[in-house]
């Protein structure tokens, strides 16, 4: 018999088992969660060492108190948020001046044949760095987390109008700097296509 | 409101700029084929997972000291009550001197009568009947032993 369980499902699961077995269990948490906490936090902390730290002192609490997801309504907005506040407690402690157009700080996966994927994703990153925290958050949201602007809205806590508000504002931003990559990668699989 | 905003009018086709039209479904696929390009540095993994470890053994030893720690006040409660009720035996089993024998001898009948002399000798001999008597197992009366405890 085959059930659909979807990921928030999932982390409800692992936050039981957590609960069940203690400190042991949070290692199948962290394998399905780790990877999207630390890319949402990164967009808030703008440093990945930073957001790793976030993401650390939050999967902590959760195996302290697994309760805390177990009876959330939504555990993975629940589990953003709490990323969330973390990233914002550390941004406000450490005060780091950080460049805005360098990636130094990002690990980031590479293959030997996607050099020019690569690099399209390399501005991605960038021009999302460019934008306010307000707006990169309802982005990442919206497009990495599928949510629509109602559960944006809860992770953040603003209103709907306000999560689509700002996601209108941010995508017309990025299609100004994307719109050339966008452009050339189109022109690329054109001429790969053809040749 | 809610609604509105759930069925998102901000897919498809929709062109957003006023001069170039621009499709908004390609911007978001280049945005979302960047979602897995930075992931999470080797030893994050090994650092969660020991830290949540150690912080689960800080607090099991924390309530094993804590519970070690009630028994103890438990035992030192216990202990004083008892040493307290022996502690009463004890003085009145002590053979009467100074004030405790001073007052004893006041109130005994026979010093009036008979002086002081003979009045030790009656106040003696019924502490050692009742010394006697508390070592076969019958209770003191504490009103009848005058210990400096009771006079304070």
């Amino acid at each position: 018999m085959i059930t659909s369980c979807t990921f928030p499902d999932r982390v409800r699961q692992c936050a039981d088992r957590i609960a069940e077995s203690g400190p042991a269990a949070l290692a199948g948490l962290f394998d399905l969660t780790a990877q999207r906490l630390v890319r949402y936090s990164v967009t808030i902390t703008r440093n990945q060492h930073d957001a790793e730290d976030a993401v650390q002192g939050t999967l902590v609490r959760v195996a302290d108190t697994p309760r805390l997801l177990c009876h959330a309504d939504e555990p993975w907005a629940y589990l953003l948020r709490m990323v969330r506040n973390e990233s914002l407690l550390i941004m406000r402690r450490r005060k780091r001046w950080t460049s805005l157009l360098s990636l130094a700080d990002l690990l980031t996966r590479r293959t030997v044949d996607e050099v020019e994927v690569e690099e399209t994703h390399r501005e991605v990153w960038a021009a999302l760095r460019t934008l306010p925290t307000e707006q990169s958050e309802v982005v990442v949201l919206k497009i990495w987390e599928v949510m629509n602007f109602a559960q944006i809205g809860g992770v953040l806590g603003i209103s709907p109008a306000t999560a689509a508000s700002r996601y209108r504002y941010a995508i017309e931003k990025l299609s100004r700097k994307l719109i050339r990559t966008a452009d050339i990668d189109s022109t690329r699989a054109e001429v790969d296509h053809g040749g | 409101m809610e609604d509105e905003f759930r069925d998102d009018p901000w897919r498809s086709d929709r062109p957003l700029g006023d001069d170039d039209a621009f499709d908004l479904a390609k911007l978001e696929r280049m945005i979302a084929s960047a979602g897995h390009y930075v992931r999470p540095t080797d030893d994050l993994r090994p650092r969660v997972l020991e830290l949540a470890r150690e912080r689960y053994g800080d607090r099991r030893t924390f309530r094993r000291l804590a519970g070690a720690m009630g028994v103890a006040a438990l035992c030192v409660m216990t202990g004083m009550v008892i040493s307290d009720r022996f502690q009463t035996r004890v003085e009145a089993a002590g053979v009467p001197r100074g004030e405790r024998l001073e007052r004893m001898l006041d109130a005994h009948p026979t010093r009036a009568r008979e002086g002081q002399v003979a009045a030790w000798a009656d106040v003696l001999t019924d502490w050692r009947g009742r010394v006697a008597a508390s070592l076969s197992g019958a209770p003191i009366d504490p009103a009848s032993m005058l210990t400096d405890s009771e006079n304070n």
